[in-house]
């Protein structure tokens, strides 16, 4: 299975409708692909916004079938921040069945449309209704709470965190697609930013945006394969777990991917990694195995994840840097290691890539997909 | 604190309700711990619609059997430190408040716990549900079923019989009350749990004399030992039809509507001489509240799933009056288990 094209918004609080954004990021990802919309044989769509909002739209597919001219099979996959990354293991899942043949994965939120109380509280609808929501434990809350844990046991700092929002940070500046782009921020500006949920500060949060992203995947032989992909689940309450200091959907996701690939971590050349909050891609450099539990900061200090690092991670910038759109961000990540892949990123392009890997959260831990692409 | 599910066999929690354990099929065993111990600590300043006054703490807590969970509150906590819950010492004045999750029978029998209350099993006991209309439990204008259901179930766990208790209510329309109480499924939940149900209007009337007021009280109230009203409280402009109006349904129909009319804005001190009145029946008389939803002023209705237990009808109206409104929080009340600050959220302005 390979990837054909993708495709992908600018990250922003543009006022453009979901449909829309979803539609351009289509359209995009049909260009690089060389295809036309009659050539899809069935659409994959995540999306969680716009039913509580303005817009008020369920019947998503529907109105996507009327934008598209088409009769295919569409299927919403709804994920929270995972939805992106389920949406193409739902996507690759269908290529298996040799029934279809090319795929439109596609992902869109237009999420940013009213006072932050309404967003934070339409976001919040991704935790536990009773035991989560009422409770005040929005995500920087809960991420800052199990954060906490992990300082218990590992001993880390805010001091390692500012240097991963600081590295995204930078490279955005990078990524004209970011919502960053040529906004450089210090790593003085990350440590006094105001605290939001301590010890979290505004910049160890990652920021809610507009945006949509796509991928089209195909059984027909691109230059990219689709080498292993992984999705596993977890309780939504991340208390619950018996270690709340790592997510445990992430390294089973993790090792089906890596078996289904037939690789060596230590093959991969780059990773987006899913940093909702820094202390996120913290442990996800543990759960995935690029460090030792408990040495992720330890190889941050070293600048092993820099864009000129052994593994260098989020070189688009990140949920940090790039932003956000919850459902769209799974297939950025695609967007980004793709373009890597085809060396097509410009002044952040890291040197001669071969194998990248997307990793994408939904919740605090609750749904991980881990995908792995390579250069052929 | 907080009950979990746990299966024996395979050692697995849960914190939803569930029946059985779906690996082992083994029925789930109540469980909970004594002691709570804080191992994390949040201060959090992003205000929502849910949370709109900051700032506030987020503590995760760590029973002895080891389950853990969070919990809002207004006070700060340090890791390490025993989490205790405030409980009502004997004759405080206040409310208590403490939170549904999915379990009525739970949260009721941890708001006896708060407000310090026990109650004698070879005792009778009267409730009285409120009935406004033959309205569907969604709708927020009668006694929820699954609450009066948990109360119930917290009753029989009690040790109190069947024969024990009796539940009634009356009609203040040409409709029958039979027909309120069954759309309202009230009626299904006492035959379900084989309770007797009757009309307070079909009663013999007392007429009391309390301030300037004279009130026509159903006689039959004087046959129990406990009374315990269960309100449905809905936000009417400024105001919360709740605990107090609940008192209405031992009333006859006509004496009510005559209060009503005559004291139309004066109903607060009506209410207040109606509660006085009730004291002279020498019951032990409690208001116990447990809506999973509550009626707006517009007319929706609104997330609540709270319970609130007092002995003071006027008391646990201004709590619920607080609990909906948070800016307007002119009167310091008392209150047990949760803090008015840690529930309270602008209900008109929040979703269902």
């Amino acid at each position: 299975m390979f990837v054909k094209g993708v495709g992908m918004t600018r990250f922003d609080f543009s006022q453009k409708y979901w449909w829309e954004l979803a539609y351009e990021a289509a359209m995009e990802a049909l260009e690089d692909a060389k295809m036309n919309i009659s050539q899809i044989d069935i659409i994959i769509f995540s999306s969680m916004s716009s039913t509580d909002g303005s817009e008020h739209q369920t019947h998503k597919v529907s109105l996507l079938a009327e934008i598209f001219k088409t009769n295919v099979p569409i299927i919403e996959v709804p994920a929270v921040c995972a939805g992106g990354g389920v949406a193409f293991w739902v996507g690759v899942n269908f290529l298996r069945t040799k029934r279809y043949r090319n795929i439109l994965v596609v992902g869109a939120e237009h999420l940013v449309e009213n006072v932050s109380e309404v967003v934070v509280d339409h976001i919040l609808s991704a935790s536990e209704r009773f035991l989560e929501q009422m409770e005040g434990a929005l995500f920087p809350v809960q991420n800052a709470l199990l954060w906490q844990r992990y300082q218990q046991k590992y001993g880390a700092t805010m001091d390692d965190l500012a240097l991963i929002s600081y590295k995204n940070h930078q490279n955005a500046v990078l990524n004209e697609k970011a919502y960053f782009y040529q906004r450089p921020v210090s790593l003085e500006q990350i440590k006094k930013s105001p605290v939001v949920a301590s010890p979290f500060r505004l910049f160890d949060c990652s920021l809610s945006v507009n945006g949509g992203a796509a991928a089209i995947i195909s059984r027909e032989r691109t230059d990219i394969k689709i080498l292993g992909t992984g999705f596993a689940t977890d309780t939504i309450l991340p208390f619950s777990r018996k270690d709340e200091t790592h997510f445990l959907a992430t390294k089973i996701a993790a090792k089906e991917a890596y078996r289904e690939a037939k690789i060596r971590l230590s093959d991969i050349d780059v990773a987006e990694i899913h940093d909702a909050f820094s202390s996120v891609e913290l442990f996800s450099y543990e759960d995935l195995g690029f460090a030792k539990e408990g040495e992720g900061a330890k190889l941050v200090r070293e600048g092993y994840f820099n864009l000129d690092g052994k593994v260098p991670v989020n070189p688009s910038g990140g949920l940090k840097a790039k932003g956000h759109p919850i459902s769209a961000t799974g297939l950025a990540q695609v967007y980004e290691i793709v373009n890597q892949l085809r060396k097509r990123c410009g002044k952040r392009q890291i040197k001669n890539p071969k194998i990248g890997l997307c990793h994408n959260i939904g919740g605090a831990g609750g749904s991980v997909t881990v995908l792995i692409f390579k250069k052929i | 604190m907080m009950v979990f599910y746990f299966c024996k066999k395979c050692k697995r929690k849960w914190w939803h309700p569930i029946e059985r354990c779906p690996y082992c099929f083994e029925k789930l065993s109540e469980e909970q711990s004594k002691d709570y111990k804080v191992i994390a600590s949040a201060k959090v300043f992003i205000p929502t619609l849910l949370h709109p006054e900051t700032p506030y703490y987020v503590i995760a807590l760590e029973g002895e059997k080891g389950e853990r969970f969070i919990f809002k509150s207004k006070k700060e906590k340090k890791v390490g430190q025993n989490f205790e819950i405030k409980k009502r010492k004997e004759k405080e004045r206040g409310v208590a408040i403490w939170r549904v999750r999915y379990n009525f029978k739970d949260a009721i029998k941890k708001s006896f716990e708060i407000y310090n209350l026990s109650l004698d099993p070879q005792k009778k006991v009267l409730i009285i549900v409120t009935l406004r209309a033959p309205s569907y439990p969604h709708l927020g204008e009668n006694t929820h079923p699954k609450f009066l259901e948990g109360f119930l179930e917290f009753l029989f766990e009690k040790g109190f019989k069947e024969s024990q208790i009796k539940i009634a209510s009356q009609s203040f329309s040409s409709l029958p009350v039979e027909l309120l109480a069954s759309r309202s499924q009230l009626l299904d939940v006492a035959f379900k749990n084989l309770v007797e149900t009757f009309d307070l209007s079909k009663e013999k009337f007392a007429k009391i004399k309390k301030e300037k007021y004279i009130f026509e009280i159903s006689q039959k109230i004087s046959e129990f030992d406990y009374i315990f009203f269960l309100p449905a409280p809905i936000l009417k402009k400024g105001e919360i039809e709740g605990a107090s109006f609940s008192q209405s349904f031992v009333l006859s129909q006509e004496n009510f509507y005559g209060l009503s009319y005559l004291f139309k804005k004066k109903m607060k001190e009506v209410f207040l001489a109606l509660f006085q009145a009730l004291l002279e029946f020498k019951k032990k008389i409690f208001f116990l509240c447990g809506q999973e939803r509550v009626k707006k002023s517009s007319g929706s209705v609104g997330y609540f799933n709270l319970i609130l237990l007092s002995e003071d009808p006027l008391l646990m109206d201004d709590t619920l009056f607080q609990i909906f409104n948070p800016q307007k929080r002119d009167k310091k009340i008392q209150t047990f288990g949760r803090e008015i600050d840690e529930v309270s959220f602008d209900f008109e302005r929040f979703g269902p």
